[in-house]
């Protein structure tokens, strides 16, 4: 069922608090990734299972999971729909989406 | 005239990311440091206030273009007391290296200036003494070597430079109000921001014979000629927009405007505050919007002059980023009318909201305002040139 956002099954509840830091669009969360020296890797089975397998966006498309990783270590969840034409990217911050990168 | 691409005056009192690349702020770190102060204001009705926690760093970022290598920025800054630690008020950054804009204010209240990993270049200025001061610079990363220019007060500093980064380009989300250094301890105030990407316009209007300016916000004040024959457009309790709908700052949800069915020729007219200023340099519109519910919808918000002769839209789309819960905002830098900006036809203007070719969920329209960048009289140039 979607929530007040529109998406379904995220934020995850469980999911790291997200720093205290919030981002108006993409290319700002990757410079601000990149500059502070974090990095990423695809999620381990059970991440993936934990946090993105019935997680859907606002169109109710099923996402692909990525972690992003502090320099401290501690593991982010972050989500991208599948559908090619849309690419929303769910965030941990609200309002939890930060829009679509294409379409 | 300076070729501004953004004038911010604080008068919006918001603190969000939300709306996007064409919203407020590109980034905020520590939202708790960051407030709005009404009492301590340079121009205007209000100033950004950041206190650094000396715990984590602290900082609100505007947004700039893609790929600028150049940013000149004028703005006025407050301190009423001496960091315990040297601390940074504002920094530019790239995504990798050190081809920063670094400037700190030290324990003895002085402030400084650094490129990247360049030679630290004091000013001798003390600037914590609870007076207003105006910061100038022109930050250029385009070459070999970075080279920041600066001005405090009117007076230039010796150059910051740096021959040890590569990158070509600034970060969207720039320049940090604040520090990226999470033991800072500053406590500033920031009014009246200005940024250019044009190297002539540094410091900004002095070309024009200006050693100061000023930002102002002005606020829809009365009905216009609306065209809304069907009543689409109403407020939250579906009686006939006012005025007083969407002119609280920083915005609030108890009273709105909606479009409840589309239509594409159907608007709300508002009447905007008029100046006495009689030179206007610029003029930033700003809209605080959401949606009955987050399903795609649209509308627009556009600034007319008094002959309806359309200036440009604050923003046009879709304004359903999220339901009721949340406010969005867009900023955008309106065109000059042709000839520029006048008392007159600034006086003129008005706001017209509606245009909705996709009203379910309904559009809602919480705020407008627009943020004025104006110089202020010659007088003290004229007078340093006498004597």
């Amino acid at each position: 069922m979607p929530n007040e956002w529109g998406l379904t099954n995220w934020p995850p509840t469980d999911a790291p608090p997200w720093i205290d830091a919030t981002f108006g669009y993409w290319r700002a969360l990757v410079e601000f990734l990149q500059m502070e020296g974090w990095t990423y890797e695809a999620p381990t089975p059970a991440e993936r299972n934990k946090w993105f397998r019935d997680a859907r966006d606002g169109d109710d498309h099923k996402v692909n999971g990525i972690i992003v990783i502090s320099p401290a270590g501690v593991r982010y969840p972050f989500a991208v729909c599948t559908d090619l034409s849309h690419l929303e990217l769910l965030i941990l911050w609200p309002p939890y989406s930060a829009g679509t990168l294409s379409g | 005239m300076p070729t501004l691409v953004r004038v911010e005056g604080m008068e919006h009192q918001v603190a969000s990311t939300n709306g996007g690349a064409t919203g407020l702020w590109g980034q905020i770190v520590t939202a708790s440091s960051i407030s709005f102060d009404t009492t301590i204001k340079h121009t205007g009705l209000a100033s950004l206030k950041v206190v650094e926690s000396g715990a984590a760093a602290c900082g609100i970022y505007p947004i700039i273009a893609a790929s600028q290598n150049v940013i000149v920025g004028s703005m006025y800054i407050y301190m009423d007391a001496n960091p315990s630690v040297n601390s940074r008020i504002m920094c530019s950054f790239v995504t990798a290296g050190v081809g920063a804009t670094l400037c700190d204010v030290t324990t003895a209240g002085v402030i400084r200036m650094q490129c990247g990993d360049g030679t630290v270049q004091s000013s001798g200025i003390t600037v914590t003494d609870a007076a207003w001061h105006r910061l100038d610079w022109y930050s250029d990363i385009s070459g070999a070597t970075k080279t920041v220019k600066w001005t405090v007060d009117g007076v230039a500093q010796t150059d910051a430079t740096s021959t040890t980064n590569t990158a070509t380009a600034y970060n969207t989300a720039n320049p940090a109000l604040g520090s990226n250094i999470s033991t800072h301890t500053a406590t500033c105030w920031y009014d009246c921001l200005l940024l250019s990407h044009i190297a002539a316009d540094y410091p900004i209007g002095v070309a024009d014979g200006y050693d100061h300016y000023k930002v102002l916000g002005f606020l829809p004040d009365g009905a216009g000629t609306d065209n809304n024959p069907s009543s689409y457009l109403q407020d939250e309790a579906g009686n006939a927009p006012l005025f007083s709908d969407i002119n609280e700052w920083p915005s609030e949800a108890t009273d709105y405007i909606r479009q409840i069915t589309l239509e594409s020729t159907h608007y709300a007219e508002f009447t905007l505050e008029d100046t006495t200023e009689t030179t206007i340099w610029d003029v930033q519109g700003v809209l605080a919007y959401t949606s009955e519910a987050t399903q795609a919808n649209n509308g627009t918000t556009r600034i007319v002059l008094s002959d309806g002769t359309t200036v440009e839209d604050i923003f046009s789309g879709d304004m359903s980023d999220g339901s009721t819960t949340n406010h969005f905002y867009k900023s955008n830098l309106l065109t000059r009318p042709a000839g520029g900006w006048t008392q007159t036809n600034f006086n003129g203007s008005k706001v017209r909201i509606g245009f909705a070719t996709d009203a379910t969920p309904d559009p809602y329209w919480l705020g407008v305002l627009l943020q004025v960048a104006v110089p202020v009289s010659a007088d003290t140039l004229f007078a340093q040139a006498l004597f």
